[in-house]
C-alpha cells in the first residue's frame, strides 16, 4: 500500500502543486480548512500530514494543538511568515518540522522523506548509528569518530541523543532545555549554544564549518541525516 | 541584617551620581593649612588628564605659594556687586554655569553671599552646580559645619557664624583631609604666611593657640573617622553583606521655642550619626500664642533640623508632655532627648516640669536629658503675662462690661425693696458668667472689679460708702471677688479652646474639600483649574501653573492662571524649574520677589510650577503657605495621574495600530507569497518533467529564477516597510556571531562552492545580544553583496573581533572598491550597475537598518589597494 499524506491548505493552487509534487510516489489526500484537517486526520489514517499555518478557520497551531491530543502523526508545517518566534510555536506545540514558502520541489520532497522515515526507524532501532565519520554505540554509550573513542560528559551525550533521536528534524532551543536539563530550566539558558560548541569542536570535522550540526537561526539546530 | 531603607540608600546615593555632579572638599582645621593650595595642584593633575578644569573663585589671601600654584589654568571672572556703597566681588554663579566645565573650584564652602546675590550662601550656589552636573572641588575648615558649631565655641570661646549645614558634607563624594601639626601652622603663622605680616592681629592670634589647633584636629580627624565607618557600612550594604545585628534605633528629640533646643538638636544629631540611626524632633503646639519673637525662634529651631536632615513632627496638644509620647509612638523612637530644667519659677510650684514628667511616664523609651552649656542661655524676651494682662483691649469689650456691670446694678437697684442686699451678689455672679463669654481677659477683671465695687458702694450697708460694717460682708465680698476671676477665667479658657476646635476644623475641612476637588477633577487642566479657585477662595491669593506636558522648556509650559509675574520673577520661577525647589518669596532662593514658587512633581517627573502671588497672604502666614504646599502636592498627584493616563492611553493607541499593522503585513505578505509559490513550484515541475522542448525548458527556467528575484523583492519591500513604519521589534537574544556567521555561509555557500572566503574568527566566542535572524540576514546581504560586486577569482575576508565593549564583524573583498562615495551603497534603491546585476537597492539599506536597531553601526569604505570593507559594531551589553 502507499504511503498516504494529508495535504492541508486553503488555495488550491498550492494543493494542486503539493499533489504534484508528492503525486507519483504517495496517495494524497487534500483538506481545505482546519476542520476537514482534522476530520480527514482521523478518518483516513495518515502517515504524514502537510499542514499550512494560514487557514481560514484555525490557526496552524490550533490545529497542530488538537492533534496531538490524540494522534502522533508527523506533521510538516508550511509557513509564509518568516518569522522564527512563530515557527518556534508550531515547532513547540508537535510540529516535527517546517518549510516556508516559497519552497524548493526538491527540498520538499527531501523533508518529507525524512519525516517518514524516522516514523518508520522509532520502530526498529540499530544499537550502532553512523552518520559521517561519527560512530555512536548507543548500548555501550561510546562515542567514536574515525577509530577514535571519544569523551563526551554526560550532558553532552544525553544532547547528542537527543539530536539523534530527532535526526533530520528541527528541534528548538526549548524542546532542548526541557528535555536535556529538565523542566525548570529557565527559557533564556544559554546550556544549549555552549554545549553545541563543544559538541561541534569534539565530534565536527571542522567546527568552522560544521556538516552534522546545522543551526537553525532563531528556531534551533538540526542533526543532519546520513 | 541590614533594612530595605538602607539598601535604598545605597542604591539611591549611586544613583544620584550617575547624573549629578560630583563634589569634593577638602578639609582643613584651621586656615592656613594648605587647602586651596592642594586643590588647586590636584586641579593641574586633573588638566594633564585631559579634563576641563575652571577656576570658579579662589582666595588666596595673598599668599605667594597659592597664587602661584593657580599658574596658567582658566579663571572665571568674578562678579562685582556693591553693597552699602562698597563693591564687592562674587563668585559669579550664571558666569560658571554658562561656561559649564567638568570641574569647577569654588574656595570656601562656608562663604555668606553679599546680600542682592541669589543665594544667601556659597554652598546653595555649589549645590546647583552640582544639581546640573558640574563637579565641584571646594574648601573648608572643619570649625564651620553645623553640627560642630558647639563644640568649637565650647573649647575655643569663639562662636563661628559662618556655617553650612552637614548635609552638604553627607553629600559630598569624597573629603580630603589636609592634616598638618600644630606647630607648624603656628610657625608659618608667625612667618606670615598665613595672613600677611600685617594682618596677623590679635584676633587671629587669639584663635592660633596650640591647645585649640590640637582640639580642632581632633575634630577634623574624628569627622573622618566616622565619614570612612559610614562608608564602609554604606559598601557593605551595597555588596549585599550583612551589617551584623544593628538595633534599629530611632532619636527624637523635644524642641521648643527656646534657644537651648538648638543645642539639643544639634546634640541629637550628632549622636544620631554615632549611632548611624534615623532621627525626628518634636514641637508641641499649645494654645498659648506665641510671641512674635517666640515664633522666629521656633522657626529657626525646626529649620536647624531640617537643615541637619532630620524630621519635624509637629503635635497640638495642650499636655505638652502627652504630645511628646504620642509623636515617640508615632515615630517609633526608641530614645528621646530632651533638656536639663535649669530653673523653676516660684509660682509654678505646683505644676510638675514637663522633662520630670516625661522621665516617670516614658516607658517605652530611654529618655536622655541633656544640660545645655551656659552660652546658649542668650536672653530672650518671653511673653510677660502681666503685658499681656495690661495691653488695651478693643474698645467693645469695655463697652461690654460695663453695660453688663450697669445692667445688673440696674436690676439690683429694683430687687433691694424686696430681698436682702446678700442675695443680690449672686445677680452679679449671673450677669458675670454670661458676659464672661462675650469678654476679653482686660475686661473679665475690670467687670469683676467694677461689679465689686458697685454692689459694696450702692447696697452693702452702710449703703452709699465704701465702708462695710460686717465681717461677714468683708468675707462674702473677697469670696465674690476670687469666684468671679475665676469663673471669667475658666469661661475664657474653655472658649477660647473652642475656637481652636473651631480653626482646627476649619482647616481640616479646607484639606479635605480641597482634596475631595482636585480628586474629582477629570484631567489635569480641571485639576489646576480647581486647584487654583480652593487658592483663591481660601486664601484670596492669584496663582498660575505653568504646565510642562512633555515640553522640555519652562518657557514652552502652557500657562493656566491669574497670576503674571514680571521678568524678575521668571527667574524664580526658572530657577524652581531647573532645580526642582521651591523658590521666591518664603524661600532662601531670589526672596526678593513677590511670588512663591513651588515645583509640581513626584517620583515619577516633573509637571510643573506652582507660581502663588504673595501680596496678600500676609494675614494667614505660616498656615496659608501649609495650605499651599498641601494644595501644590495634591496637583502633583492628580498631574501625575493624568500623565499616567495619557501614557496608558498612547499606549493602547500604538498596540491597536501595531496589531493593524501586523496583520496587514502578514495578509500582504501572504497574499504575495502564495501566487509565488504556486509559480516557482510548477515552473521547477516543468524544468524536472524531463520535456525535450527546449523553448519550455528554458522558460520554465527563466520564470524560476525570476520568481526567485521577486520573491526577494517582496521580502525586501515587506521588511523596509516594517523599518520604515517602525513595527520592527527586536527579540534580542544571547548570539554567538560566530555560530551566527557560520550559518549564513553555510546558507550562501550551495552554489557558490567556487569562491574563496577566509574566516579569522576569535580565540573566545564573540557573544552579544541580538536577534539572530535578522543580523544573520544584514550579515547575508553585505556578503552576498561582496560575492555579487567582485570578480570569481578575488578573495572574501570575513573578521570577527570583540572587545568586551563591542563586538565587530570587518567583511573586507578585493574588489573594484565603492567609488568616490562608499557612503551611498547604504541610500535605498542605489544600484551600481542596475542593468547587470538586478535587486531592489534595497539589500544594504536594510541591513543598516537591521544594524541600527542594534545601537550598531555599519560603515562602508574603501581599501587602499583597491577593495570593499564593510564594518559592523554591535555594543556586547546592554547599556540600559
Amino acid at each position: 500500500m502507499k504511503t498516504k499524506i494529508l495535504i492541508v491548505d486553503d488555495e488550491a493552487s498550492i494543493r494542486r502543486l503539493l499533489t504534484l509534487t508528492l503525486g507519483e510516489a504517495y496517495q494524497v489526500v487534500e483538506a481545505r480548512d482546519g476542520r476537514e484537517a482534522l476530520h480527514f486526520a482521523a478518518a483516513e489514517k495518515p502517515d504524514l500530514i502537510v499542514l499550512d499555518m494560514g487557514l481560514p478557520d484555525k490557526r496552524g497551531h490550533e490545529v497542530m494543538k488538537d492533534l496531538r491530543t490524540w494522534s502522533d502523526v508527523p506533521v510538516i508545517v508550511l509557513s509564509v511568515e518568516n518569522d522564527p518566534a512563530t515557527i518556534v510555536d508550531v515547532l513547540d506545540a508537535g510540529a516535527d518540522d517546517y518549510v516556508t514558502k516559497p519552497f524548493r520541489a526538491e527540498e520538499f520532497r527531501a523533508r518529507v522523506r525524512v519525516c517518514l522515515r524516522r516514523a518508520q526507524v522509532k520502530k526498529t532501532e540499530e544499537s550502532i548509528v553512523k552518520i559521517k565519520n561519527i560512530e555512536i554505540d548507543l548500548e555501550r554509550r561510546i562515542v567514536k569518530k574515525g577509530s577514535e573513542v571519544v569523551h563526551l560528559t554526560a550532558t553532552e551525550y544525553s544532547f547528542l541523543i537527543f539530536l539523534l533521536k530527532n535526526q533530520g528534524k528541527v528541534v528548538t532551543h526549548g524542546q532542548i532545555l526541557r528535555s536535556v536539563w529538565g523542566p525548570s530550566t529557565p527559557s533564556d539558558s544559554t546550556y544549549p549554544r555552549v554545549y553545541m560548541r563543544h559538541l561541534r569542536q569534539k565530534l565536527e570535522h571542522n567546527p568552522d564549518e560544521p556538516e552534522i550540526f546545522i543551526t537553525e537561526t532563531g528556531v534551533g539546530y538540526r542533526m543532519r541525516e546520513n | 541584617m541590614y533594612s530595605p531603607d538602607q539598601i535604598l540608600k545605597g542604591l539611591k546615593a549611586h544613583e544620584r551620581r550617575e547624573n549629578e555632579g560630583r563634589l569634593r572638599i577638602y578639609l582643613g582645621m584651621v586656615a592656613g593649612v594648605g587647602k586651596t593650595y592642594a586643590m588647586l595642584k590636584n586641579a593641574h593633575q586633573l588638566r594633564e588628564q585631559k579634563q576641563d578644569v575652571v577656576v570658579g573663585y579662589v582666595e588666596t589671601h595673598g599668599r605667594k605659594d597659592t597664587i602661584e600654584q593657580i599658574g596658567d589654568l582658566e579663571v572665571l571672572s568674578r562678579k562685582q556687586l556693591s553693597h552699602r556703597d562698597v563693591v564687592m566681588e562674587e563668585f559669579d554663579l550664571d558666569e560658571a554655569l554658562k561656561r559649564r566645565p567638568q570641574v569647577i573650584l569654588v574656595d570656601e564652602l562656608a562663604h555668606t553671599n553679599v546680600p542682592g546675590s541669589r543665594h544667601p550662601k556659597r554652598f546653595q550656589d555649589i549645590l546647583e552646580l552640582l544639581g546640573q552636573g558640574i563637579d565641584v572641588h571646594t574648601t573648608l575648615n572643619v570649625q564651620h559645619i553645623q553640627s560642630r558649631a558647639d563644640t568649637v565655641a565650647q573649647v575655643t570661646g569663639v562662636i563661628v557664624s559662618e556655617i553650612v549645614p552637614d548635609t552638604i558634607i553627607d553629600r559630598a563624594d569624597d573629603i580630603i583631609l589636609i592634616d598638618q601639626d600644630p606647630d607648624e601652622i603656628l610657625l608659618r603663622l608667625k612667618q606670615g604666611k598665613i595672613y600677611g605680616a600685617e594682618k596677623a592681629g590679635a584676633a587671629a592670634l587669639n584663635f592660633f593657640k596650640e591647645g585649640n589647633l590640637t582640639a580642632l584636629r581632633e575634630m577634623g580627624l574624628r569627622l573622618m573617622a566616622q565619614r570612612v565607618d559610614q562608608e564602609l557600612s554604606e559598601f557593605k550594604t551595597l555588596q549585599g553583606e550583612p551589617l551584623g545585628a544593628r538595633p534599629h534605633h530611632r532619636l527624637i528629640v523635644a524642641v521648643f521655642a527656646s534657644p537651648f533646643s538648638e543645642y539639643l538638636i544639634r546634640w541629637t544629631r550628632r549622636y544620631a550619626y554615632a549611632l548611624n540611626c534615623p532621627w525626628s524632633a518634636v514641637y508641641v503646639r499649645t494654645s498659648r500664642t506665641l510671641s512674635d519673637e517666640e515664633e522666629i525662634l521656633l522657626r529657626k529651631n525646626l529649620e536647624t533640623v531640617r537643615e541637619l536632615g532630620g524630621e519635624v513632627v509637629e503635635i497640638q496638644d495642650d499636655q505638652i508632655n502627652e504630645g511628646i509620647m504620642r509623636a515617640v509612638k508615632q515615630q517609633e523612637a526608641t530614645q528621646l532627648v530632651l533638656g536639663k530644667p535649669r530653673h523653676r519659677d516660684w509660682w509654678q510650684f505646683w505644676k510638675t516640669h514637663v522633662t520630670h514628667a516625661l522621665i516617670y511616664n516614658a516607658n517605652t523609651v530611654d529618655v536622655h536629658v541633656v544640660s545645655p552649656p551656659e552660652h546658649t542661655f542668650k536672653k530672650i524676651s518671653y511673653p510677660r503675662r502681666v503685658q499681656k494682662i495690661l495691653k488695651i483691649p478693643e474698645t467693645s469689650s469695655l463697652v461690654n462690661s460695663l453695660l453688663v456691670v450697669g445692667g445688673a446694678t440696674l436690676v439690683n437697684l429694683v430687687l433691694i425693696d424686696y430681698v436682702a442686699y446678700h442675695a443680690l451678689g449672686i445677680i452679679y455672679t449671673l450677669a458675670f458668667c454670661l458676659s464672661a463669654v462675650l469678654l476679653t481677659h482686660f475686661s473679665v477683671a475690670l467687670a469683676a472689679g467694677l461689679s465689686a465695687l458697685l454692689w459694696n458702694f450702692i447696697f452693702i450697708p452702710p449703703r452709699f460708702t465704701f465702708a462695710i460694717s460686717l465681717g461677714e460682708d468683708w468675707l462674702m465680698l473677697l469670696l465674690y471677688l476670687v469666684t468671679a476671676v475665676m469663673l471669667g477665667t475658666f469661661t475664657r479658657r474653655l472658649r477660647r479652646s473652642e475656637e481652636r476646635m473651631r480653626k482646627q476644623g476649619e482647616r481640616t475641612d479646607a484639606l479635605y474639600r480641597m482634596t475631595k476637588t482636585l480628586a474629582g477633577a477629570r484631567d489635569g487642566a480641571e485639576a489646576i483649574h480647581r486647584a487654583l479657585e480652593q487658592l483663591k477662595d481660601q486664601l484670596h491669593v492669584d496663582a498660575s501653573v505653568w504646565v510642562l506636558e512633555g515640553k522640555r522648556k519652562i518657557e514652552d509650559a502652557r500657562v493656566q492662571g491669574t497670576f503674571k509675574p514680571d521678568l524678575k520673577e521668571s527667574a524664580a520661577l526658572q530657577w524652581s524649574y531647573l532645580n526642582r525647589r521651591s523658590s521666591g518669596k518664603y524661600t532662601d532662593t531670589l526672596p526678593g520677589v513677590s511670588g512663591h514658587y513651588i515645583p509640581l512633581m513626584d517620583q515619577a517627573g516633573l509637571w510643573g510650577v506652582m507660581g502663588v502671588d504673595t501680596k496678600d497672604l500676609k494675614e494667614t502666614g505660616t498656615e496659608g503657605l501649609a495650605l499651599i504646599q498641601a494644595i501644590s502636592q495634591q496637583l502633583s498627584f492628580a498631574l501625575g495621574r493624568d500623565d499616567l493616563f495619557r501614557l496608558l492611553q498612547e499606549k493602547q493607541i500604538k498596540e491597536e495600530s501595531e496589531k493593524i499593522y501586523r496583520t496587514l503585513l502578514n495578509s500582504v505578505s501572504h497574499e504575495m507569497r502564495t501566487p509565488l509559490t504556486a509559480i516557482q513550484g510548477f515552473a521547477e515541475g516543468l524544468t524536472l518533467s524531463g520535456n525535450i522542448d527546449p523553448l519550455v525548458n528554458e522558460s520554465a527556467s527563466e520564470i524560476l529564477s525570476n520568481t526567485q528575484r521577486l520573491n526577494q523583492v517582496v521580502q525586501n519591500f515587506l521588511d523596509m516597510g516594517r523599518i520604515e513604519a517602525g513595527q520592527l521589534r527586536l527579540k534580542k537574544q544571547e548570539t554567538d556571531l560566530v555560530e551566527l556567521m557560520r550559518s549564513v555561509w553555510a546558507r550562501i555557500k550551495d552554489g557558490k562552492a567556487e569562491r574563496k572566503v577566509n574566516f579569522h574568527f576569535p580565540e573566545v566566542p564573540a557573544i552579544i545580544p541580538a536577534d539572530g535572524p535578522l543580523l544573520a540576514q544584514a550579515i547575508d546581504s553585505v556578503i552576498k553583496n561582496a560575492l555579487i560586486y567582485t570578480p570569481t577569482n578575488s578573495e572574501i575576508d570575513v573578521t570577527i573581533t570583540s572587545d568586551g565593549r563591542h563586538a565587530r564583524i570587518l567583511i573586507q573583498d578585493n574588489g573594484p572598491g565603492l567609488g568616490s562615495h562608499p557612503e551611498l551603497v547604504f541610500e535605498k534603491f542605489w544600484r551600481k550597475h542596475p542593468e547587470k546585476t538586478g535587486g531592489t537597492g534595497l539589500g544594504l539599506s536594510i541591513a543598516k537598518a537591521f544594524v541600527e536597531l542594534h545601537d550598531g553601526t555599519l560603515v562602508a569604505e574603501n581599501v587602499r589597494g583597491g577593495g570593499a570593507l564593510f564594518r559592523f559594531t554591535l555594543p556586547s551589553k546592554e547599556y540600559l
